[in-house]
């Protein structure tokens, strides 16, 4: 088909000019007849595919072939979409700029930036080709790359979509979601993947909807948290918001800095554990099992091929579960937990929505991520994290630009009121025009 | 690792002498395979046909492959929640799954999903003979794969080859209070366990490896020592004396008997080290966030009880009330109470004693497990009655039912001619009846005074008997014959009579 | 606590291979994140159940119906007679 080759010709343009893409297909396969017929996706290299590579952006996964589909994907198949390729990402979801792999995206509006993450390669997809993406955020992994880009990033509530055949990082916060170029393109594949999934025992049946109030909330601190360009786009879209009669009002979060610990540590204890299973025995990295000293000896070489951000999670991860620690940092943690989600929903009692920056700044330069010490680059994920943690719904959606640069408006909404997050991005996206 | 660094062991084993206190401190933590169709957390089968090929019978979750979720077994549960409630546990009704992350090739996700911080059950019990044994926890989780060595065994094998057919297998872990006193009172605690777990089909008794257990043992002055994975209950015995010996040994020695766990050989009779405290693994328990809470309700933990089978104590405290004592457990763990309380055979104790014996006995010679199956109740209540009322003897009804069992024929078909049938003929009864007549001329005359209550006893003793016969024939050839002895005794119808004996004679 | 002494630990323990230099420095980050992590010490939670989903999560049960075995061990590449081959289980002695 015409279109097929057409479509194919520019993910590989945009894979050349911007490398996006972690796998290709030479072809791409028969669309079957249905609603979303002529609709081409691009799909994060951490959910599976039967049949095309996963590497989840870690190279202990090469040569990995997952012989079955994940859930979310197979419904966009059996609705007639046709799936283009694997987006490139962080190694298993862990990072922010998308640097932590073996092959780094580069941001379509300025090539000396990064493109964001963990979904880096899904963003630059859609930016550069219009292309929507299947996409996934544990921490801010839509929501960052979708700000960075210039497009629309969404994430349902945890447990809306099916995570069977996704590739883990933290299974109790990690949510498959989608990039696009417009809002209603973005929702529409949502609703298409969304659902309870007898494979997944945490999927879930949404709750009932609530009706539109008019009322926001913008999160004080984080506006101020952002640099001056952010802030200005930020606050400059939001009085629009108040010029088309939505009440806004200031809150502060108490739990902000709070929810970032809380985050990284369940994250990267679940993710140690997540991690062990590549040992190199069942499928990815293999060597010859008989020449190695014992089985410990193999696993160790085999795990040696771990990028740095990588081990790092393990340790920090493992060192927050281990016996001694578990109760002051893993049970801690779920105990803020806690909190961030009762602050958050009581509030979400009061407004429709949460509004902050997706992100604190413009997509930084790869020189300048160079300097940032690892902790640094969890704070960036300040934004991000406080609706991540809690599972609630929210969308990035692009505003005016600084420097140059996109920003983002992340609009949260209480759980299970994707519609609601979907109205106010329609509003401000109108508004951009 | 060095294997076995420690004082020879000698090849038989003598155990300390009767009465000698060494303090000696056993605890078991038992495996058993719940008896379901499926893994625990996919959809494989889990009993293996004989032909099964290594790792024919896996899928992306019980092999752990990326992206894979687990999928809870609702049978699993019910099973674990019945084994709880026989072994008086207290139930969580919010019990968690979580993950113990530890690197083994047999675990295909380096992780085993199983309970930690908040387990099914909490302090159980166990009678084993008069004692009690306290239990300290139950829970769910999944068992591991198979490794099997080409070359050799564990120790010098230069590779392993791996098997996931039996990964995720669903497996309940029962763990004692180290309350346990001898290795022999822990060997009869398994084969107690095991009994019960049988009887009440939570494990299936005839599959291979259902149970495996490991052994928590120390002495006076010495730390706790684990032996891991020993599968027979006569291993678990000798595994415990030999490491009693072992630990005994090193405090002679002046040396300190150290936290480690071992493996017990039965080639060698010895418990090899296998890694120290130091080596332990590092579990790092978390909740595992792919499943929910297991909430139980209210309901669901009283259907699952509603649906067990009477446990066996009350079960065989019942019966020993109608059968001798040693008939009872049989009766109660061999499956055949239900067989034996459907019979009419009226002594109990000839019932018992052939369905425990000879029953029993044809029914294991022909691989049958269902008494019915093997023998419709009504065919040995013949066959009783055939031997109580002396119509043949019991060496010849021990070769019938040999016959009747592994044939699948009736007494009628297996009992030579000229016996004659025994239920539906009259002739015995009859005779019995005139017997009873004859010996009983104080009720008899009352009867015809018009006392029913005459009647009815001489019935009973009929019946006491001979229960070929419903009651209410029985009834009715008593007034017949009472009429008849009647008649003879006031001369009328001697001609009939005669010529009606003379027709029996003649049979 | 000697971070350096807990980063070998930990590292053995979860089989990743650390050399000198990875030692020294994820010892040193893993330093200034812990002691950020350790903020939480503040936060009075005292009373407060933990969340280990962020929504709640109704209990399921599969039914024991056996399903099809995809068998899928394409993916490993070292297979004998069938088995996946794994390595060695001791050292020799």
């Amino acid at each position: 088909m015409t279109d097929q080759t057409d479509v194919l010709e520019k993910v590989r343009r945009a894979d050349a000019d911007y490398a996006c893409m972690a796998y290709v297909p030479d072809a791409l396969s028969e669309s079957k007849n249905g609603p979303l017929r002529g609709v081409f996706v691009g799909v994060k290299d951490n959910l599976c595919v039967d049949g095309m590579p996963a590497q989840a952006g870690s190279r202990i996964l090469e040569g990995y072939v997952p012989p079955f589909t994940a859930t979310a994907v197979s419904r966009l198949q059996l609705e007639g979409a046709t799936v283009v390729g694997k987006t490139v990402m962080d190694a298993f979801g862990f990072g922010t700029f998308n640097v932590n792999t073996y092959k780094i995206p580069k941001n379509p509006h300025d090539v000396s930036r990064a493109a964001g993450g963990s979904s880096g390669g899904s963003a630059v997809l859609t930016a550069a080709t219009g292309l929507p993406c299947v996409s996934e955020s544990t921490g801010g992994s839509i929501s960052a790359p979708a700000a960075f880009c210039g497009v629309v990033g969404v994430t349902p509530t945890y447990g809306k979509i099916s995570r069977y055949g996704l590739i883990d990082y933290a299974n109790s916060l990690d949510k498959i979601g989608s990039m696009a170029l417009t809002v209603r393109e973005a929702f529409g594949l949502i609703d298409a993947m969304a659902g309870p999934d007898a494979k997944d025992m945490t999927s879930l049946v949404p709750a009932p909807k609530k009706s539109v109030q008019k009322k926001a909330a913008v999160v004080t601190e984080l506006l101020e948290k952002a640099e001056p360009g952010v802030r200005q786009a930020c606050m400059a879209a939001v009085e629009k918001l108040q010029e088309s009669g939505v009440a806004v009002e200031h809150v502060r979060l108490e739990h902000t800095e709070n929810a970032l610990y809380a985050y990284y540590i369940i994250a990267m204890a679940e993710a140690s554990t997540n991690l062990a299973k590549y040992v190199g025995l069942r499928y990815g990295q293999q060597l010859a099992p008989e020449e190695f000293e014992t089985y410990t000896d193999y696993f160790t070489r085999v795990r040696g091929t771990f990028g740095p951000e990588e081990k790092r999670r393990i340790l920090l991860g493992s060192f927050a579960r281990t016996a001694g620690y578990r109760g002051k940092y893993y049970d801690k943690a779920a105990r803020v937990r806690t909190l961030v989600i009762r602050e958050m929903k009581s509030l979400l009692q009061r407004y429709d929505v949460l509004l902050m920056p997706s992100m604190p700044c413009v997509a930084p330069r790869f020189s300048d991520i160079e300097k940032l010490s690892p902790l640094e680059h969890y704070a960036m994920d300040v934004c991000t994290v406080p609706a991540n943690l809690a599972g609630l719904p929210h969308a990035s959606v692009p505003i005016g630009k600084s420097d140059g640069m996109p920003t983002g408006l992340q609009i949260v909404a209480d759980h299970f009121q994707e519609d609601i997050v979907k109205h106010y991005g329609q509003v401000v996206e109108a508004q951009r025009k | 690792m060095k294997a076995g660094s420690d004082p020879v062991q000698p090849a038989s084993l003598s155990s300390p002498s009767v009465g000698e206190d060494d303090g000696l401190k056993i605890g078991l933590e038992t495996h058993v395979t719940l008896n379901t169709r499926t893994g625990l957390f996919c959809g494989c089968r889990v009993k293996l046909p004989a032909d099964a090929k290594p790792n024919q019978y896996t899928c992306e979750t019980c092999l752990g492959l990326p992206g894979s979720k687990p999928r809870l077994n609702g049978k699993a549960v019910e099973l674990a929640v019945r084994a709880a409630q026989a072994l008086g546990f207290t139930l969580d009704l919010d019990s968690r799954f979580a993950r113990k992350t530890y690197y083994y090739p047999d675990l295909s996700k380096d992780y085993q999903i199983t309970q930690y911080d908040r387990p099914l059950g909490l302090k159980g019990m166990l009678h084993v003979g008069d004692k009690t044994i306290e239990l300290t926890r139950l829970h769910i989780e999944e068992d591991p794969a198979q490794i099997v060595y080409p070359h050799g065994n564990m120790a010098n094998s230069t590779y392993s080859l791996l098997d996931y057919n039996r990964s995720g297998s669903p497996l309940l872990e029962i763990v004692t209070e180290p309350c346990l006193k001898s290795p022999a009172e822990a060997k009869a605690y398994l084969e107690e366990l095991f009994r019960l777990l049988a009887y009440l089909g939570i494990i299936d008794a005839k599959a291979e490896r259902v149970m495996k257990s490991d052994a928590n043992i120390s002495i006076r002055g010495g730390e706790r020592v684990e032996i891991k994975n020993i599968t027979s209950f006569a291993a678990v015995e000798k595994a415990l004396q030999s490491e009693r010996f072992r630990q005994k040994k090193m405090l002679q020695a002046g040396k300190p008997i150290e936290r480690q766990t071992r493996l017990y050989s039965e080639e060698t009779d010895t418990t090899l080290l296998m890694r120290t405290k130091e080596q332990e693994e590092d579990y790092g328990y978390i909740v595992e966030p792919d499943l929910p809470p297991l909430t139980l309700t209210a309901e669901y933990v009283d259907a699952v009880r509603f649906q067990t089978k009477e446990l066996p104590d009350k079960a065989i405290t019942r019966v020993e009330k109608i059968v001798p004592a040693q008939y009872a457990p049989v009766l109660v763990y061999q499956g055949l109470l239900p067989y034996f309380e459907s019979s009419k055979t009226a002594d109990k104790n000839l019932l018992a004693r052939w369905t425990c014996g000879y029953l029993l006995k044809a029914m294991n010679y022909n691989g049958i497990d269902a008494p019915e199956q093997a023998l419709p109740v009504a065919e040995l209540d013949a066959l009783l009655y055939a031997i109580a009322s002396g119509k043949i003897t019991e060496r010849a009804g021990m070769e019938y039912i040999k016959r009747m069992v592994t044939e699948k024929k009736t007494l009628a078909a297996v009992m030579p001619e000229g016996t004659g049938s025994i239920q539906t003929s009259g002739t015995d009864a009859d005779v019995l009846i005139a017997k009873i007549v004859a010996e009983n001329a104080k009720a008899v005359s009352e009867y015809r005074a018009g006392k029913a209550k005459s009647l009815e006893f001489l019935v009973g003793q009929f019946l006491r008997q001979n229960l070929g016969l419903h009651p209410n024939e029985v009834r009715e050839r008593f007034i017949k014959e009472i009429e008849r002895q009647g008649a003879i005794e006031s001369g009328f119808g001697i001609a009939k009579s005669g010529a009606s004996f003379d027709k029996e004679l003649d049979r | 606590m000697d971070i350096r002494k807990e980063v070998e630990r930990i590292a053995a323990a979860q089989r990743v291979p650390l050399n000198d230099e990875e030692k020294e420095t994820f010892s040193r980050q893993l330093g200034q994140v812990l002691a950020a992590f350790d903020k939480l010490d503040q936060v009075r939670t005292e009373g407060v159940p933990p969340a280990y989903h962020p929504v709640d999560i109704p209990p399921q049960l599969r039914k024991d119906e056996i399903e099809p075995s995809s068998a899928p061990v394409g993916n490993a590449r070292r297979v004998e007679k069938g088995y996946l081959k794994g390595p060695r289980m001791m050292k020799t002695a």
